[in-house]
């Protein structure tokens, strides 16, 4: 209590040295934790916006659907399915699909499309899919389709043109019918341009004979950090059913394997910050003890105990960091809420895969806290333990020196 | 997609209408001259033009279906197939022209042209492979042929072993094929690839008279790749060396069709 | 001028543990900015090398639009004339020409649709990794194309498992032929399988000598396009529009890696604005060590500043005194500094970082990211260290020759 005492008070006796002392630590534990805060954000933000895109933070199937997709692996009752999503308070919305393949044709040009069915004010709620609609509009009446902008191009069709689709059904029988186009997309998937044809999941399931069906249900959720419980909570949900339950970075591989190599470049920028703010607080802590040999000579002189100096010198740094630590994390707090909420703009948006990148994020997460809070608390005190062993030791006389 | 349709009742026609009554010798337990039986099973293919009716039943796992056809065709590169049954498809057409081809869907009276690079996807799920029929292939021309004796022969039957001659887009190791000897009609044909491991068998089955030729009335094909799936075509009638309009083979034909 | 020089370097060697703390953490620091800068180039240039050499090139020249729909009749014009151009041109190391259609392949089990290349087996080699990629059977051989009927073909390892297939297989291709709208199709064997952890290449496509495709498709001579490779890797980001200025004529387009990669270059857009934050926290967190150091570093030598101004030293002199400490400081530290950061990032630039089979933007990281040396980690990153720490200076200068004499002669401890 004593030892604590006298730390507090050698602090308020030097102001000028302990605002150095704990500025340091202070701008060292809030850039790093910014620094945390704005590289998880702007990693997890751009892994929101791609999965939100168009495949969902979450997606449930029939089993073995994502190994080897078939028209007869559906989900039946996909409502019920739904309903049962929905109970999950952390899941915002979700979306129902059917997928399938066919000749489609304007005129006089074929090619051969994609099929896929959606629901157009659930997709609309879960991937916002009318706003990639580039040309024409949004769905409002059954019999009508959105294809891919550059399919119309092959076609040499558009906007108001009838188009033909020609497939298979679930029941084995020819599936035909004519559909109005009254939008064409743009997903920012070159194959989907190229050959995506969404119709509305009610007319998909009567061409392609899957009444109450679906391929997949995609789920997204109000915060992608809550996935992988989510996902977790679902599976046992399902586990009893023919359905499985796959987070994205099961069903988006690839862009997952891309996350992972960013991060990797992320850490290494990591380890740099952290590095440079331990090597600060090292440096400032360093100086100080240093400079205060002199004193540490004439309190020994007077007979205080090696032991008392060092645990005095421990309890000011452990103060002075404990308090820029408390400090600091309000500013990171704010700091990093700023911009988990606005962000920094980036100069022209970055259109990436389909998706819009307007803003660089921040996020308010443990980590940001915790990784600052560990590289202050262990640099300071590892630091001032080993001048403030030497000067426990040393000959009172060589340290008071003035010169 | 929808060719695969097309190619199987073209298979069919072909394998169906070209047999000859004339070369069926009567060779008795002798082995009849093998450029004989290989003429002969290649006749199948060739015929101055036909018009049938026929069933196709294709069994898959998920579901079995019947389809009732009439078909016409004329030399090897004029095909024309109506379905008239089930109701759901009935009047879709498929008209195929050389190496071009339409189909009709009368819902959307839309005619559609297949892409060429689109021929060899499946069609219905039937199991012929278009590869077989986009090209014509013959034994004759494009395998080479020998009698062979395998372990479990039967009596009455002569086999075959034919393959494929070096460069021709053919994906077949080799053909088996078993011939009865008294008619030179086959009773099936096996398909190996490469490494003699069987993908396909077609059945020929209980020959039938149709307009003074001794047929086949049932082809069946197993592929051995896939449970479960299977396509049976029945003849139903048959005529052979009939003059067709020339009207047929139009576009106007395959998008007219009474209901 | 020459003597406070002196004086500025005797003194902050007159207490070398110090100095040569300061020097040593300020170098830590710049040295970590060096090395930040270093990885970056290298997982860029790594980036971008991954895309250009793995398939693509560092341009390609196609008929305009040929890429929207792959139409096989949209050959490239003027081919001769392009090609002696690009031949003589000094910034292209070497080029290759191909042909590419949609068309299927099967083999007895199965068919799919896949892109059909028809490539240029000796050039290819000098542009691609196709030859590298090879996991099972071999790449073209040249000697045997004249002896064989029918030619061999390269496929993707995924596309091998689900046509079933193995080196040496038959399978049959087939693609519309341009000149007559027939279906072709030819049998080939099966000369290699390759993983080139692209997945649209290692599901979707083969490849068979150009000469073959052009039969195939009754495309003649001509070709669909010319792949480019430069002797500079920056030249394809720096001399874009020269090049596309260059040779597209005639209907045709040439574009660099930028324009047919635009992912790419939207992905290296974004790495430049997050490594520029990065830029600006480090250097940030580093300033305010400058800072700290040599506020306190002085601060300890308030004493020895009031005896100096109490013996007659102006104010001015002082001030000049501590900036050009601070400079003697900064230069110190910026050679410990170039010469830890030279260190590591040679260290770096043997030792790479592995990120082997990442695919990314259709292209996979193929080799070890290195560190890669740039002369503004030398110039630029010191410089800027060094001013910033003469710029610091100033205030405790003002401080020192504005201070009262007998208040720094207080301090005694």
């Amino acid at each position: 209590m004593l030892t604590l005492k006298l730390a507090l008070r050698n602090l308020m006796r030097q102001k000028r040295r302990t605002i150095y002392t704990g500025l340091s630590m202070l701008v060292g534990f809030v850039l790093a934790g910014f620094f945390i805060g704005w590289a998880d954000g702007t990693y997890n933000h751009m892994i929101d916006k791609f999965t939100r895109n168009r495949l969902g933070h979450i997606q449930v199937h029939r089993e073995g659907y994502l190994d080897k997709p078939s028209l007869y692996k559906t989900i039946g009752n996909p409502e019920e399915v739904g309903r049962r999503i929905d109970e999950y308070e952390n899941v915002e919305s979700w979306a129902p699909r059917i997928y399938s393949a066919g000749l489609v044709s304007i005129t006089e040009k074929t090619a051969g499309a994609e099929i896929i069915g959606v629901d157009p004010q659930r997709e609309d709620a879960t991937t916002a899919f009318s706003n990639k609609v580039v040309e024409g509009r949004y769905y409002e009446n059954s019999g009508e389709v959105l294809i891919g902008k550059e399919l119309a191009k092959i076609l040499n069709g558009g906007v108001g043109d009838e188009i033909a689709i020609f497939s298979q059904a679930a029941d084995g029988s020819i599936a035909e019918n004519l559909y109005k186009v009254v939008g064409l997309f743009d997903m920012g998937d070159p194959r989907l341009n190229r050959s995506g044809f969404y119709m509305q999941i009610a007319d998909a399931r009567e061409l392609l004979v899957l009444y109450n069906q679906a391929h997949e249900i995609a789920v997204t959720l109000h915060d992608l950090r809550q996935v992988e419980s989510v996902t977790q909570a679902l599976q046992s949900e399902f586990s009893d059913t023919e359905l499985s339950v796959a987070p994205w970075q099961e069903f988006a591989k690839e862009f997952y394997r891309a996350m992972q190599a960013d991060k990797n470049g992320m850490y290494i920028s990591l380890v740099v910050v952290i590095l440079v703010v331990a090597i600060t607080i090292l440096n400032t802590i360093l100086m100080s003890v240093m400079e205060r040999q002199k004193e540490y000579g004439v309190l020994k002189a007077i007979g205080t105990r090696p032991g008392s100096i060092v645990k005095m010198v421990v309890a000011e740094t452990g103060m002075l960091a404990l308090l820029s630590i408390v400090i600091g994390s309000i500013l990171t707090f704010f700091l990093n809420l700023y911009m988990a909420e606005h962000g920094l703009h980036l100069g022209s948006p970055i259109n990436w895969g389909g998706v819009q990148l307007e803003y660089m994020k921040g996020e308010v997460n443990f980590r940001s806290f915790f990784l600052p809070a560990i590289t202050v608390v262990v640099t300071s005190l590892a630091v001032c333990l080993f001048p403030a062993i030497k000067a426990a030791r040393t000959e009172p006389a060589k340290t008071m020196r003035v010169f | 997609m929808n060719f695969q349709l097309k190619h199987c009742g073209l298979v069919l026609i072909v394998f169906l209408v070209g047999f000859s009554p004339l070369l069926a010798q009567s060779a008795a337990e002798q082995r009849p001259d093998i450029e004989q039986v290989v003429n002969a099973i290649d006749r199948l293919y060739r015929h101055d033009s036909s018009h049938t009716l026929m069933e196709m039943e294709i069994h898959t796992p998920h579901w079995s279906r019947t389809l009732k056809l009439e078909a016409w065709s004329e030399g090897m590169d004029k095909t024309f197939i109506r379905i008239l049954q089930p109701q759901k498809e009935r009047g879709m057409g498929t008209l195929r022209i050389d190496n071009e081809m339409w189909n009709y869907l009368p819902k959307t009276n839309k005619v559609m042209k297949i892409p060429p690079s689109m021929m060899m996807s499946s069609w219905m799920g039937s199991d012929f492979k278009n590869n077989d029929l986009v090209k014509e292939f013959t034994f004759t021309e494009d395998y080479t042929f020998e009698y062979i004796r395998p372990d479990e022969e039967k009596k009455g039957l002569i086999y075959l072993k034919c393959i494929p001659k070096p460069g021709k887009p053919i994906v077949w190791g080799h053909v088996l094929v078993a011939v009865d000897v008294q008619t030179l009609i086959p009773k099936w044909e096996e398909y190996y690839d490469e490494h003699d491991e069987l993908m396909r068998i077609m059945y020929f089955k209980e020959v039938e008279n149709f307009d003074g030729t001794q047929l086949p009335s049932i082809m069946e094909l197993v592929p051995q790749t896939k449970d479960g799936h299977k396509t049976v075509l029945r003849y139903i009638e048959a005529e052979f060396d009939v003059q067709i309009e020339r009207r047929i083979f139009t576009l106007r034909h395959l998008r007219t069709f009474r209901r | 001028m020459k003597f406070y020089l002196k004086m500025a370097w005797r003194n902050i060697f007159r207490n070398r543990k110090r100095t040569f703390l300061t020097g040593l953490i300020i170098g830590i620091g710049l040295a970590s900015i060096m090395f930040t800068d270093a990885i970056v180039v290298g997982m860029k240039e790594n980036m971008i090398q991954s895309v250009t050499s793995s398939f693509i090139g560092d341009a390609q020249i196609h008929y305009e639009g040929f890429q929207d729909s792959y139409d096989a009749k949209k050959t490239i014009e003027n081919r001769k004339q392009l090609l002696s151009g690009l031949q003589q041109d000094e910034a292209v190391e070497s080029i290759t020409e191909r042909t590419a259609g949609f068309g299927t392949i099967s083999s007895p089990s199965d068919i799919n649709s896949i892109l059909i290349y028809g490539i240029d087996t000796i050039r290819e080699r000098s542009i691609s990794k196709i030859d590298e990629a090879i996991r099972e059977g071999s790449y073209f051989n040249p000697q045997e194309d004249g002896g064989e009927q029918f030619g061999g073909v390269l496929i993707g390892s995924k596309l091998a498992e689900r046509l079933e297939v193995k080196v040496g297989d038959r399978i049959v291709l087939s693609a519309t032929n341009v000149k007559t709208d027939d279906l072709a199709q030819n049998m080939f064997r099966v000369a290699g399988i390759y993983t080139m952890q692209i997945d649209e290449m290692d599901t979707s496509a083969a490849f068979i000598p150009i000469s073959q495709a052009q039969e195939m498709l009754g495309l003649g001579s001509r070709v669909h396009e010319i792949a480019v490779s430069f002797k500079d890797v920056q030249y394809a980001s720096q001399h874009s529009d020269e090049f596309a200025a260059a040779y597209s004529k005639g209907g045709n387009k040439a574009e660099t890696w930028p324009q047919l990669v635009p992912q790419m270059k939207k992905m290296l857009d974004l790495t430049d604005f997050s490594v520029g934050i990065t830029m600006i926290i480090v250097f940030a967190v580093i300033i305010f060590g400058i800072i700290n150091t040599l506020f306190m570093s002085l601060y300890e030598r308030i004493f020895e500043f009031g005896v100096l101004r109490a013996v007659g030293t102006r104010a001015a002199s002082l001030r000049k005194l501590i900036v050009f400490e601070a400079a003697s400081l900064a230069l110190y530290s910026s050679v410990i500094g170039v010469l830890l950061g030279t260190l590591i990032i040679y260290i770096g630039s043997i030792h790479g970082m592995n990120l082997t089979g990442v695919e990314f933007a259709g292209a996979t990281f193929t080799e070890e990211i290195n560190t890669v040396f740039r002369l503004r980690q030398f110039i630029l990153h010191p410089l800027l260290i060094f001013l910033f720490t003469v710029l610091v200076s100033l205030y405790p200068a003002r401080y020192a020759g504005r201070m009262s004499i007998t208040h720094a002669l207080q301090k005694t401890l």
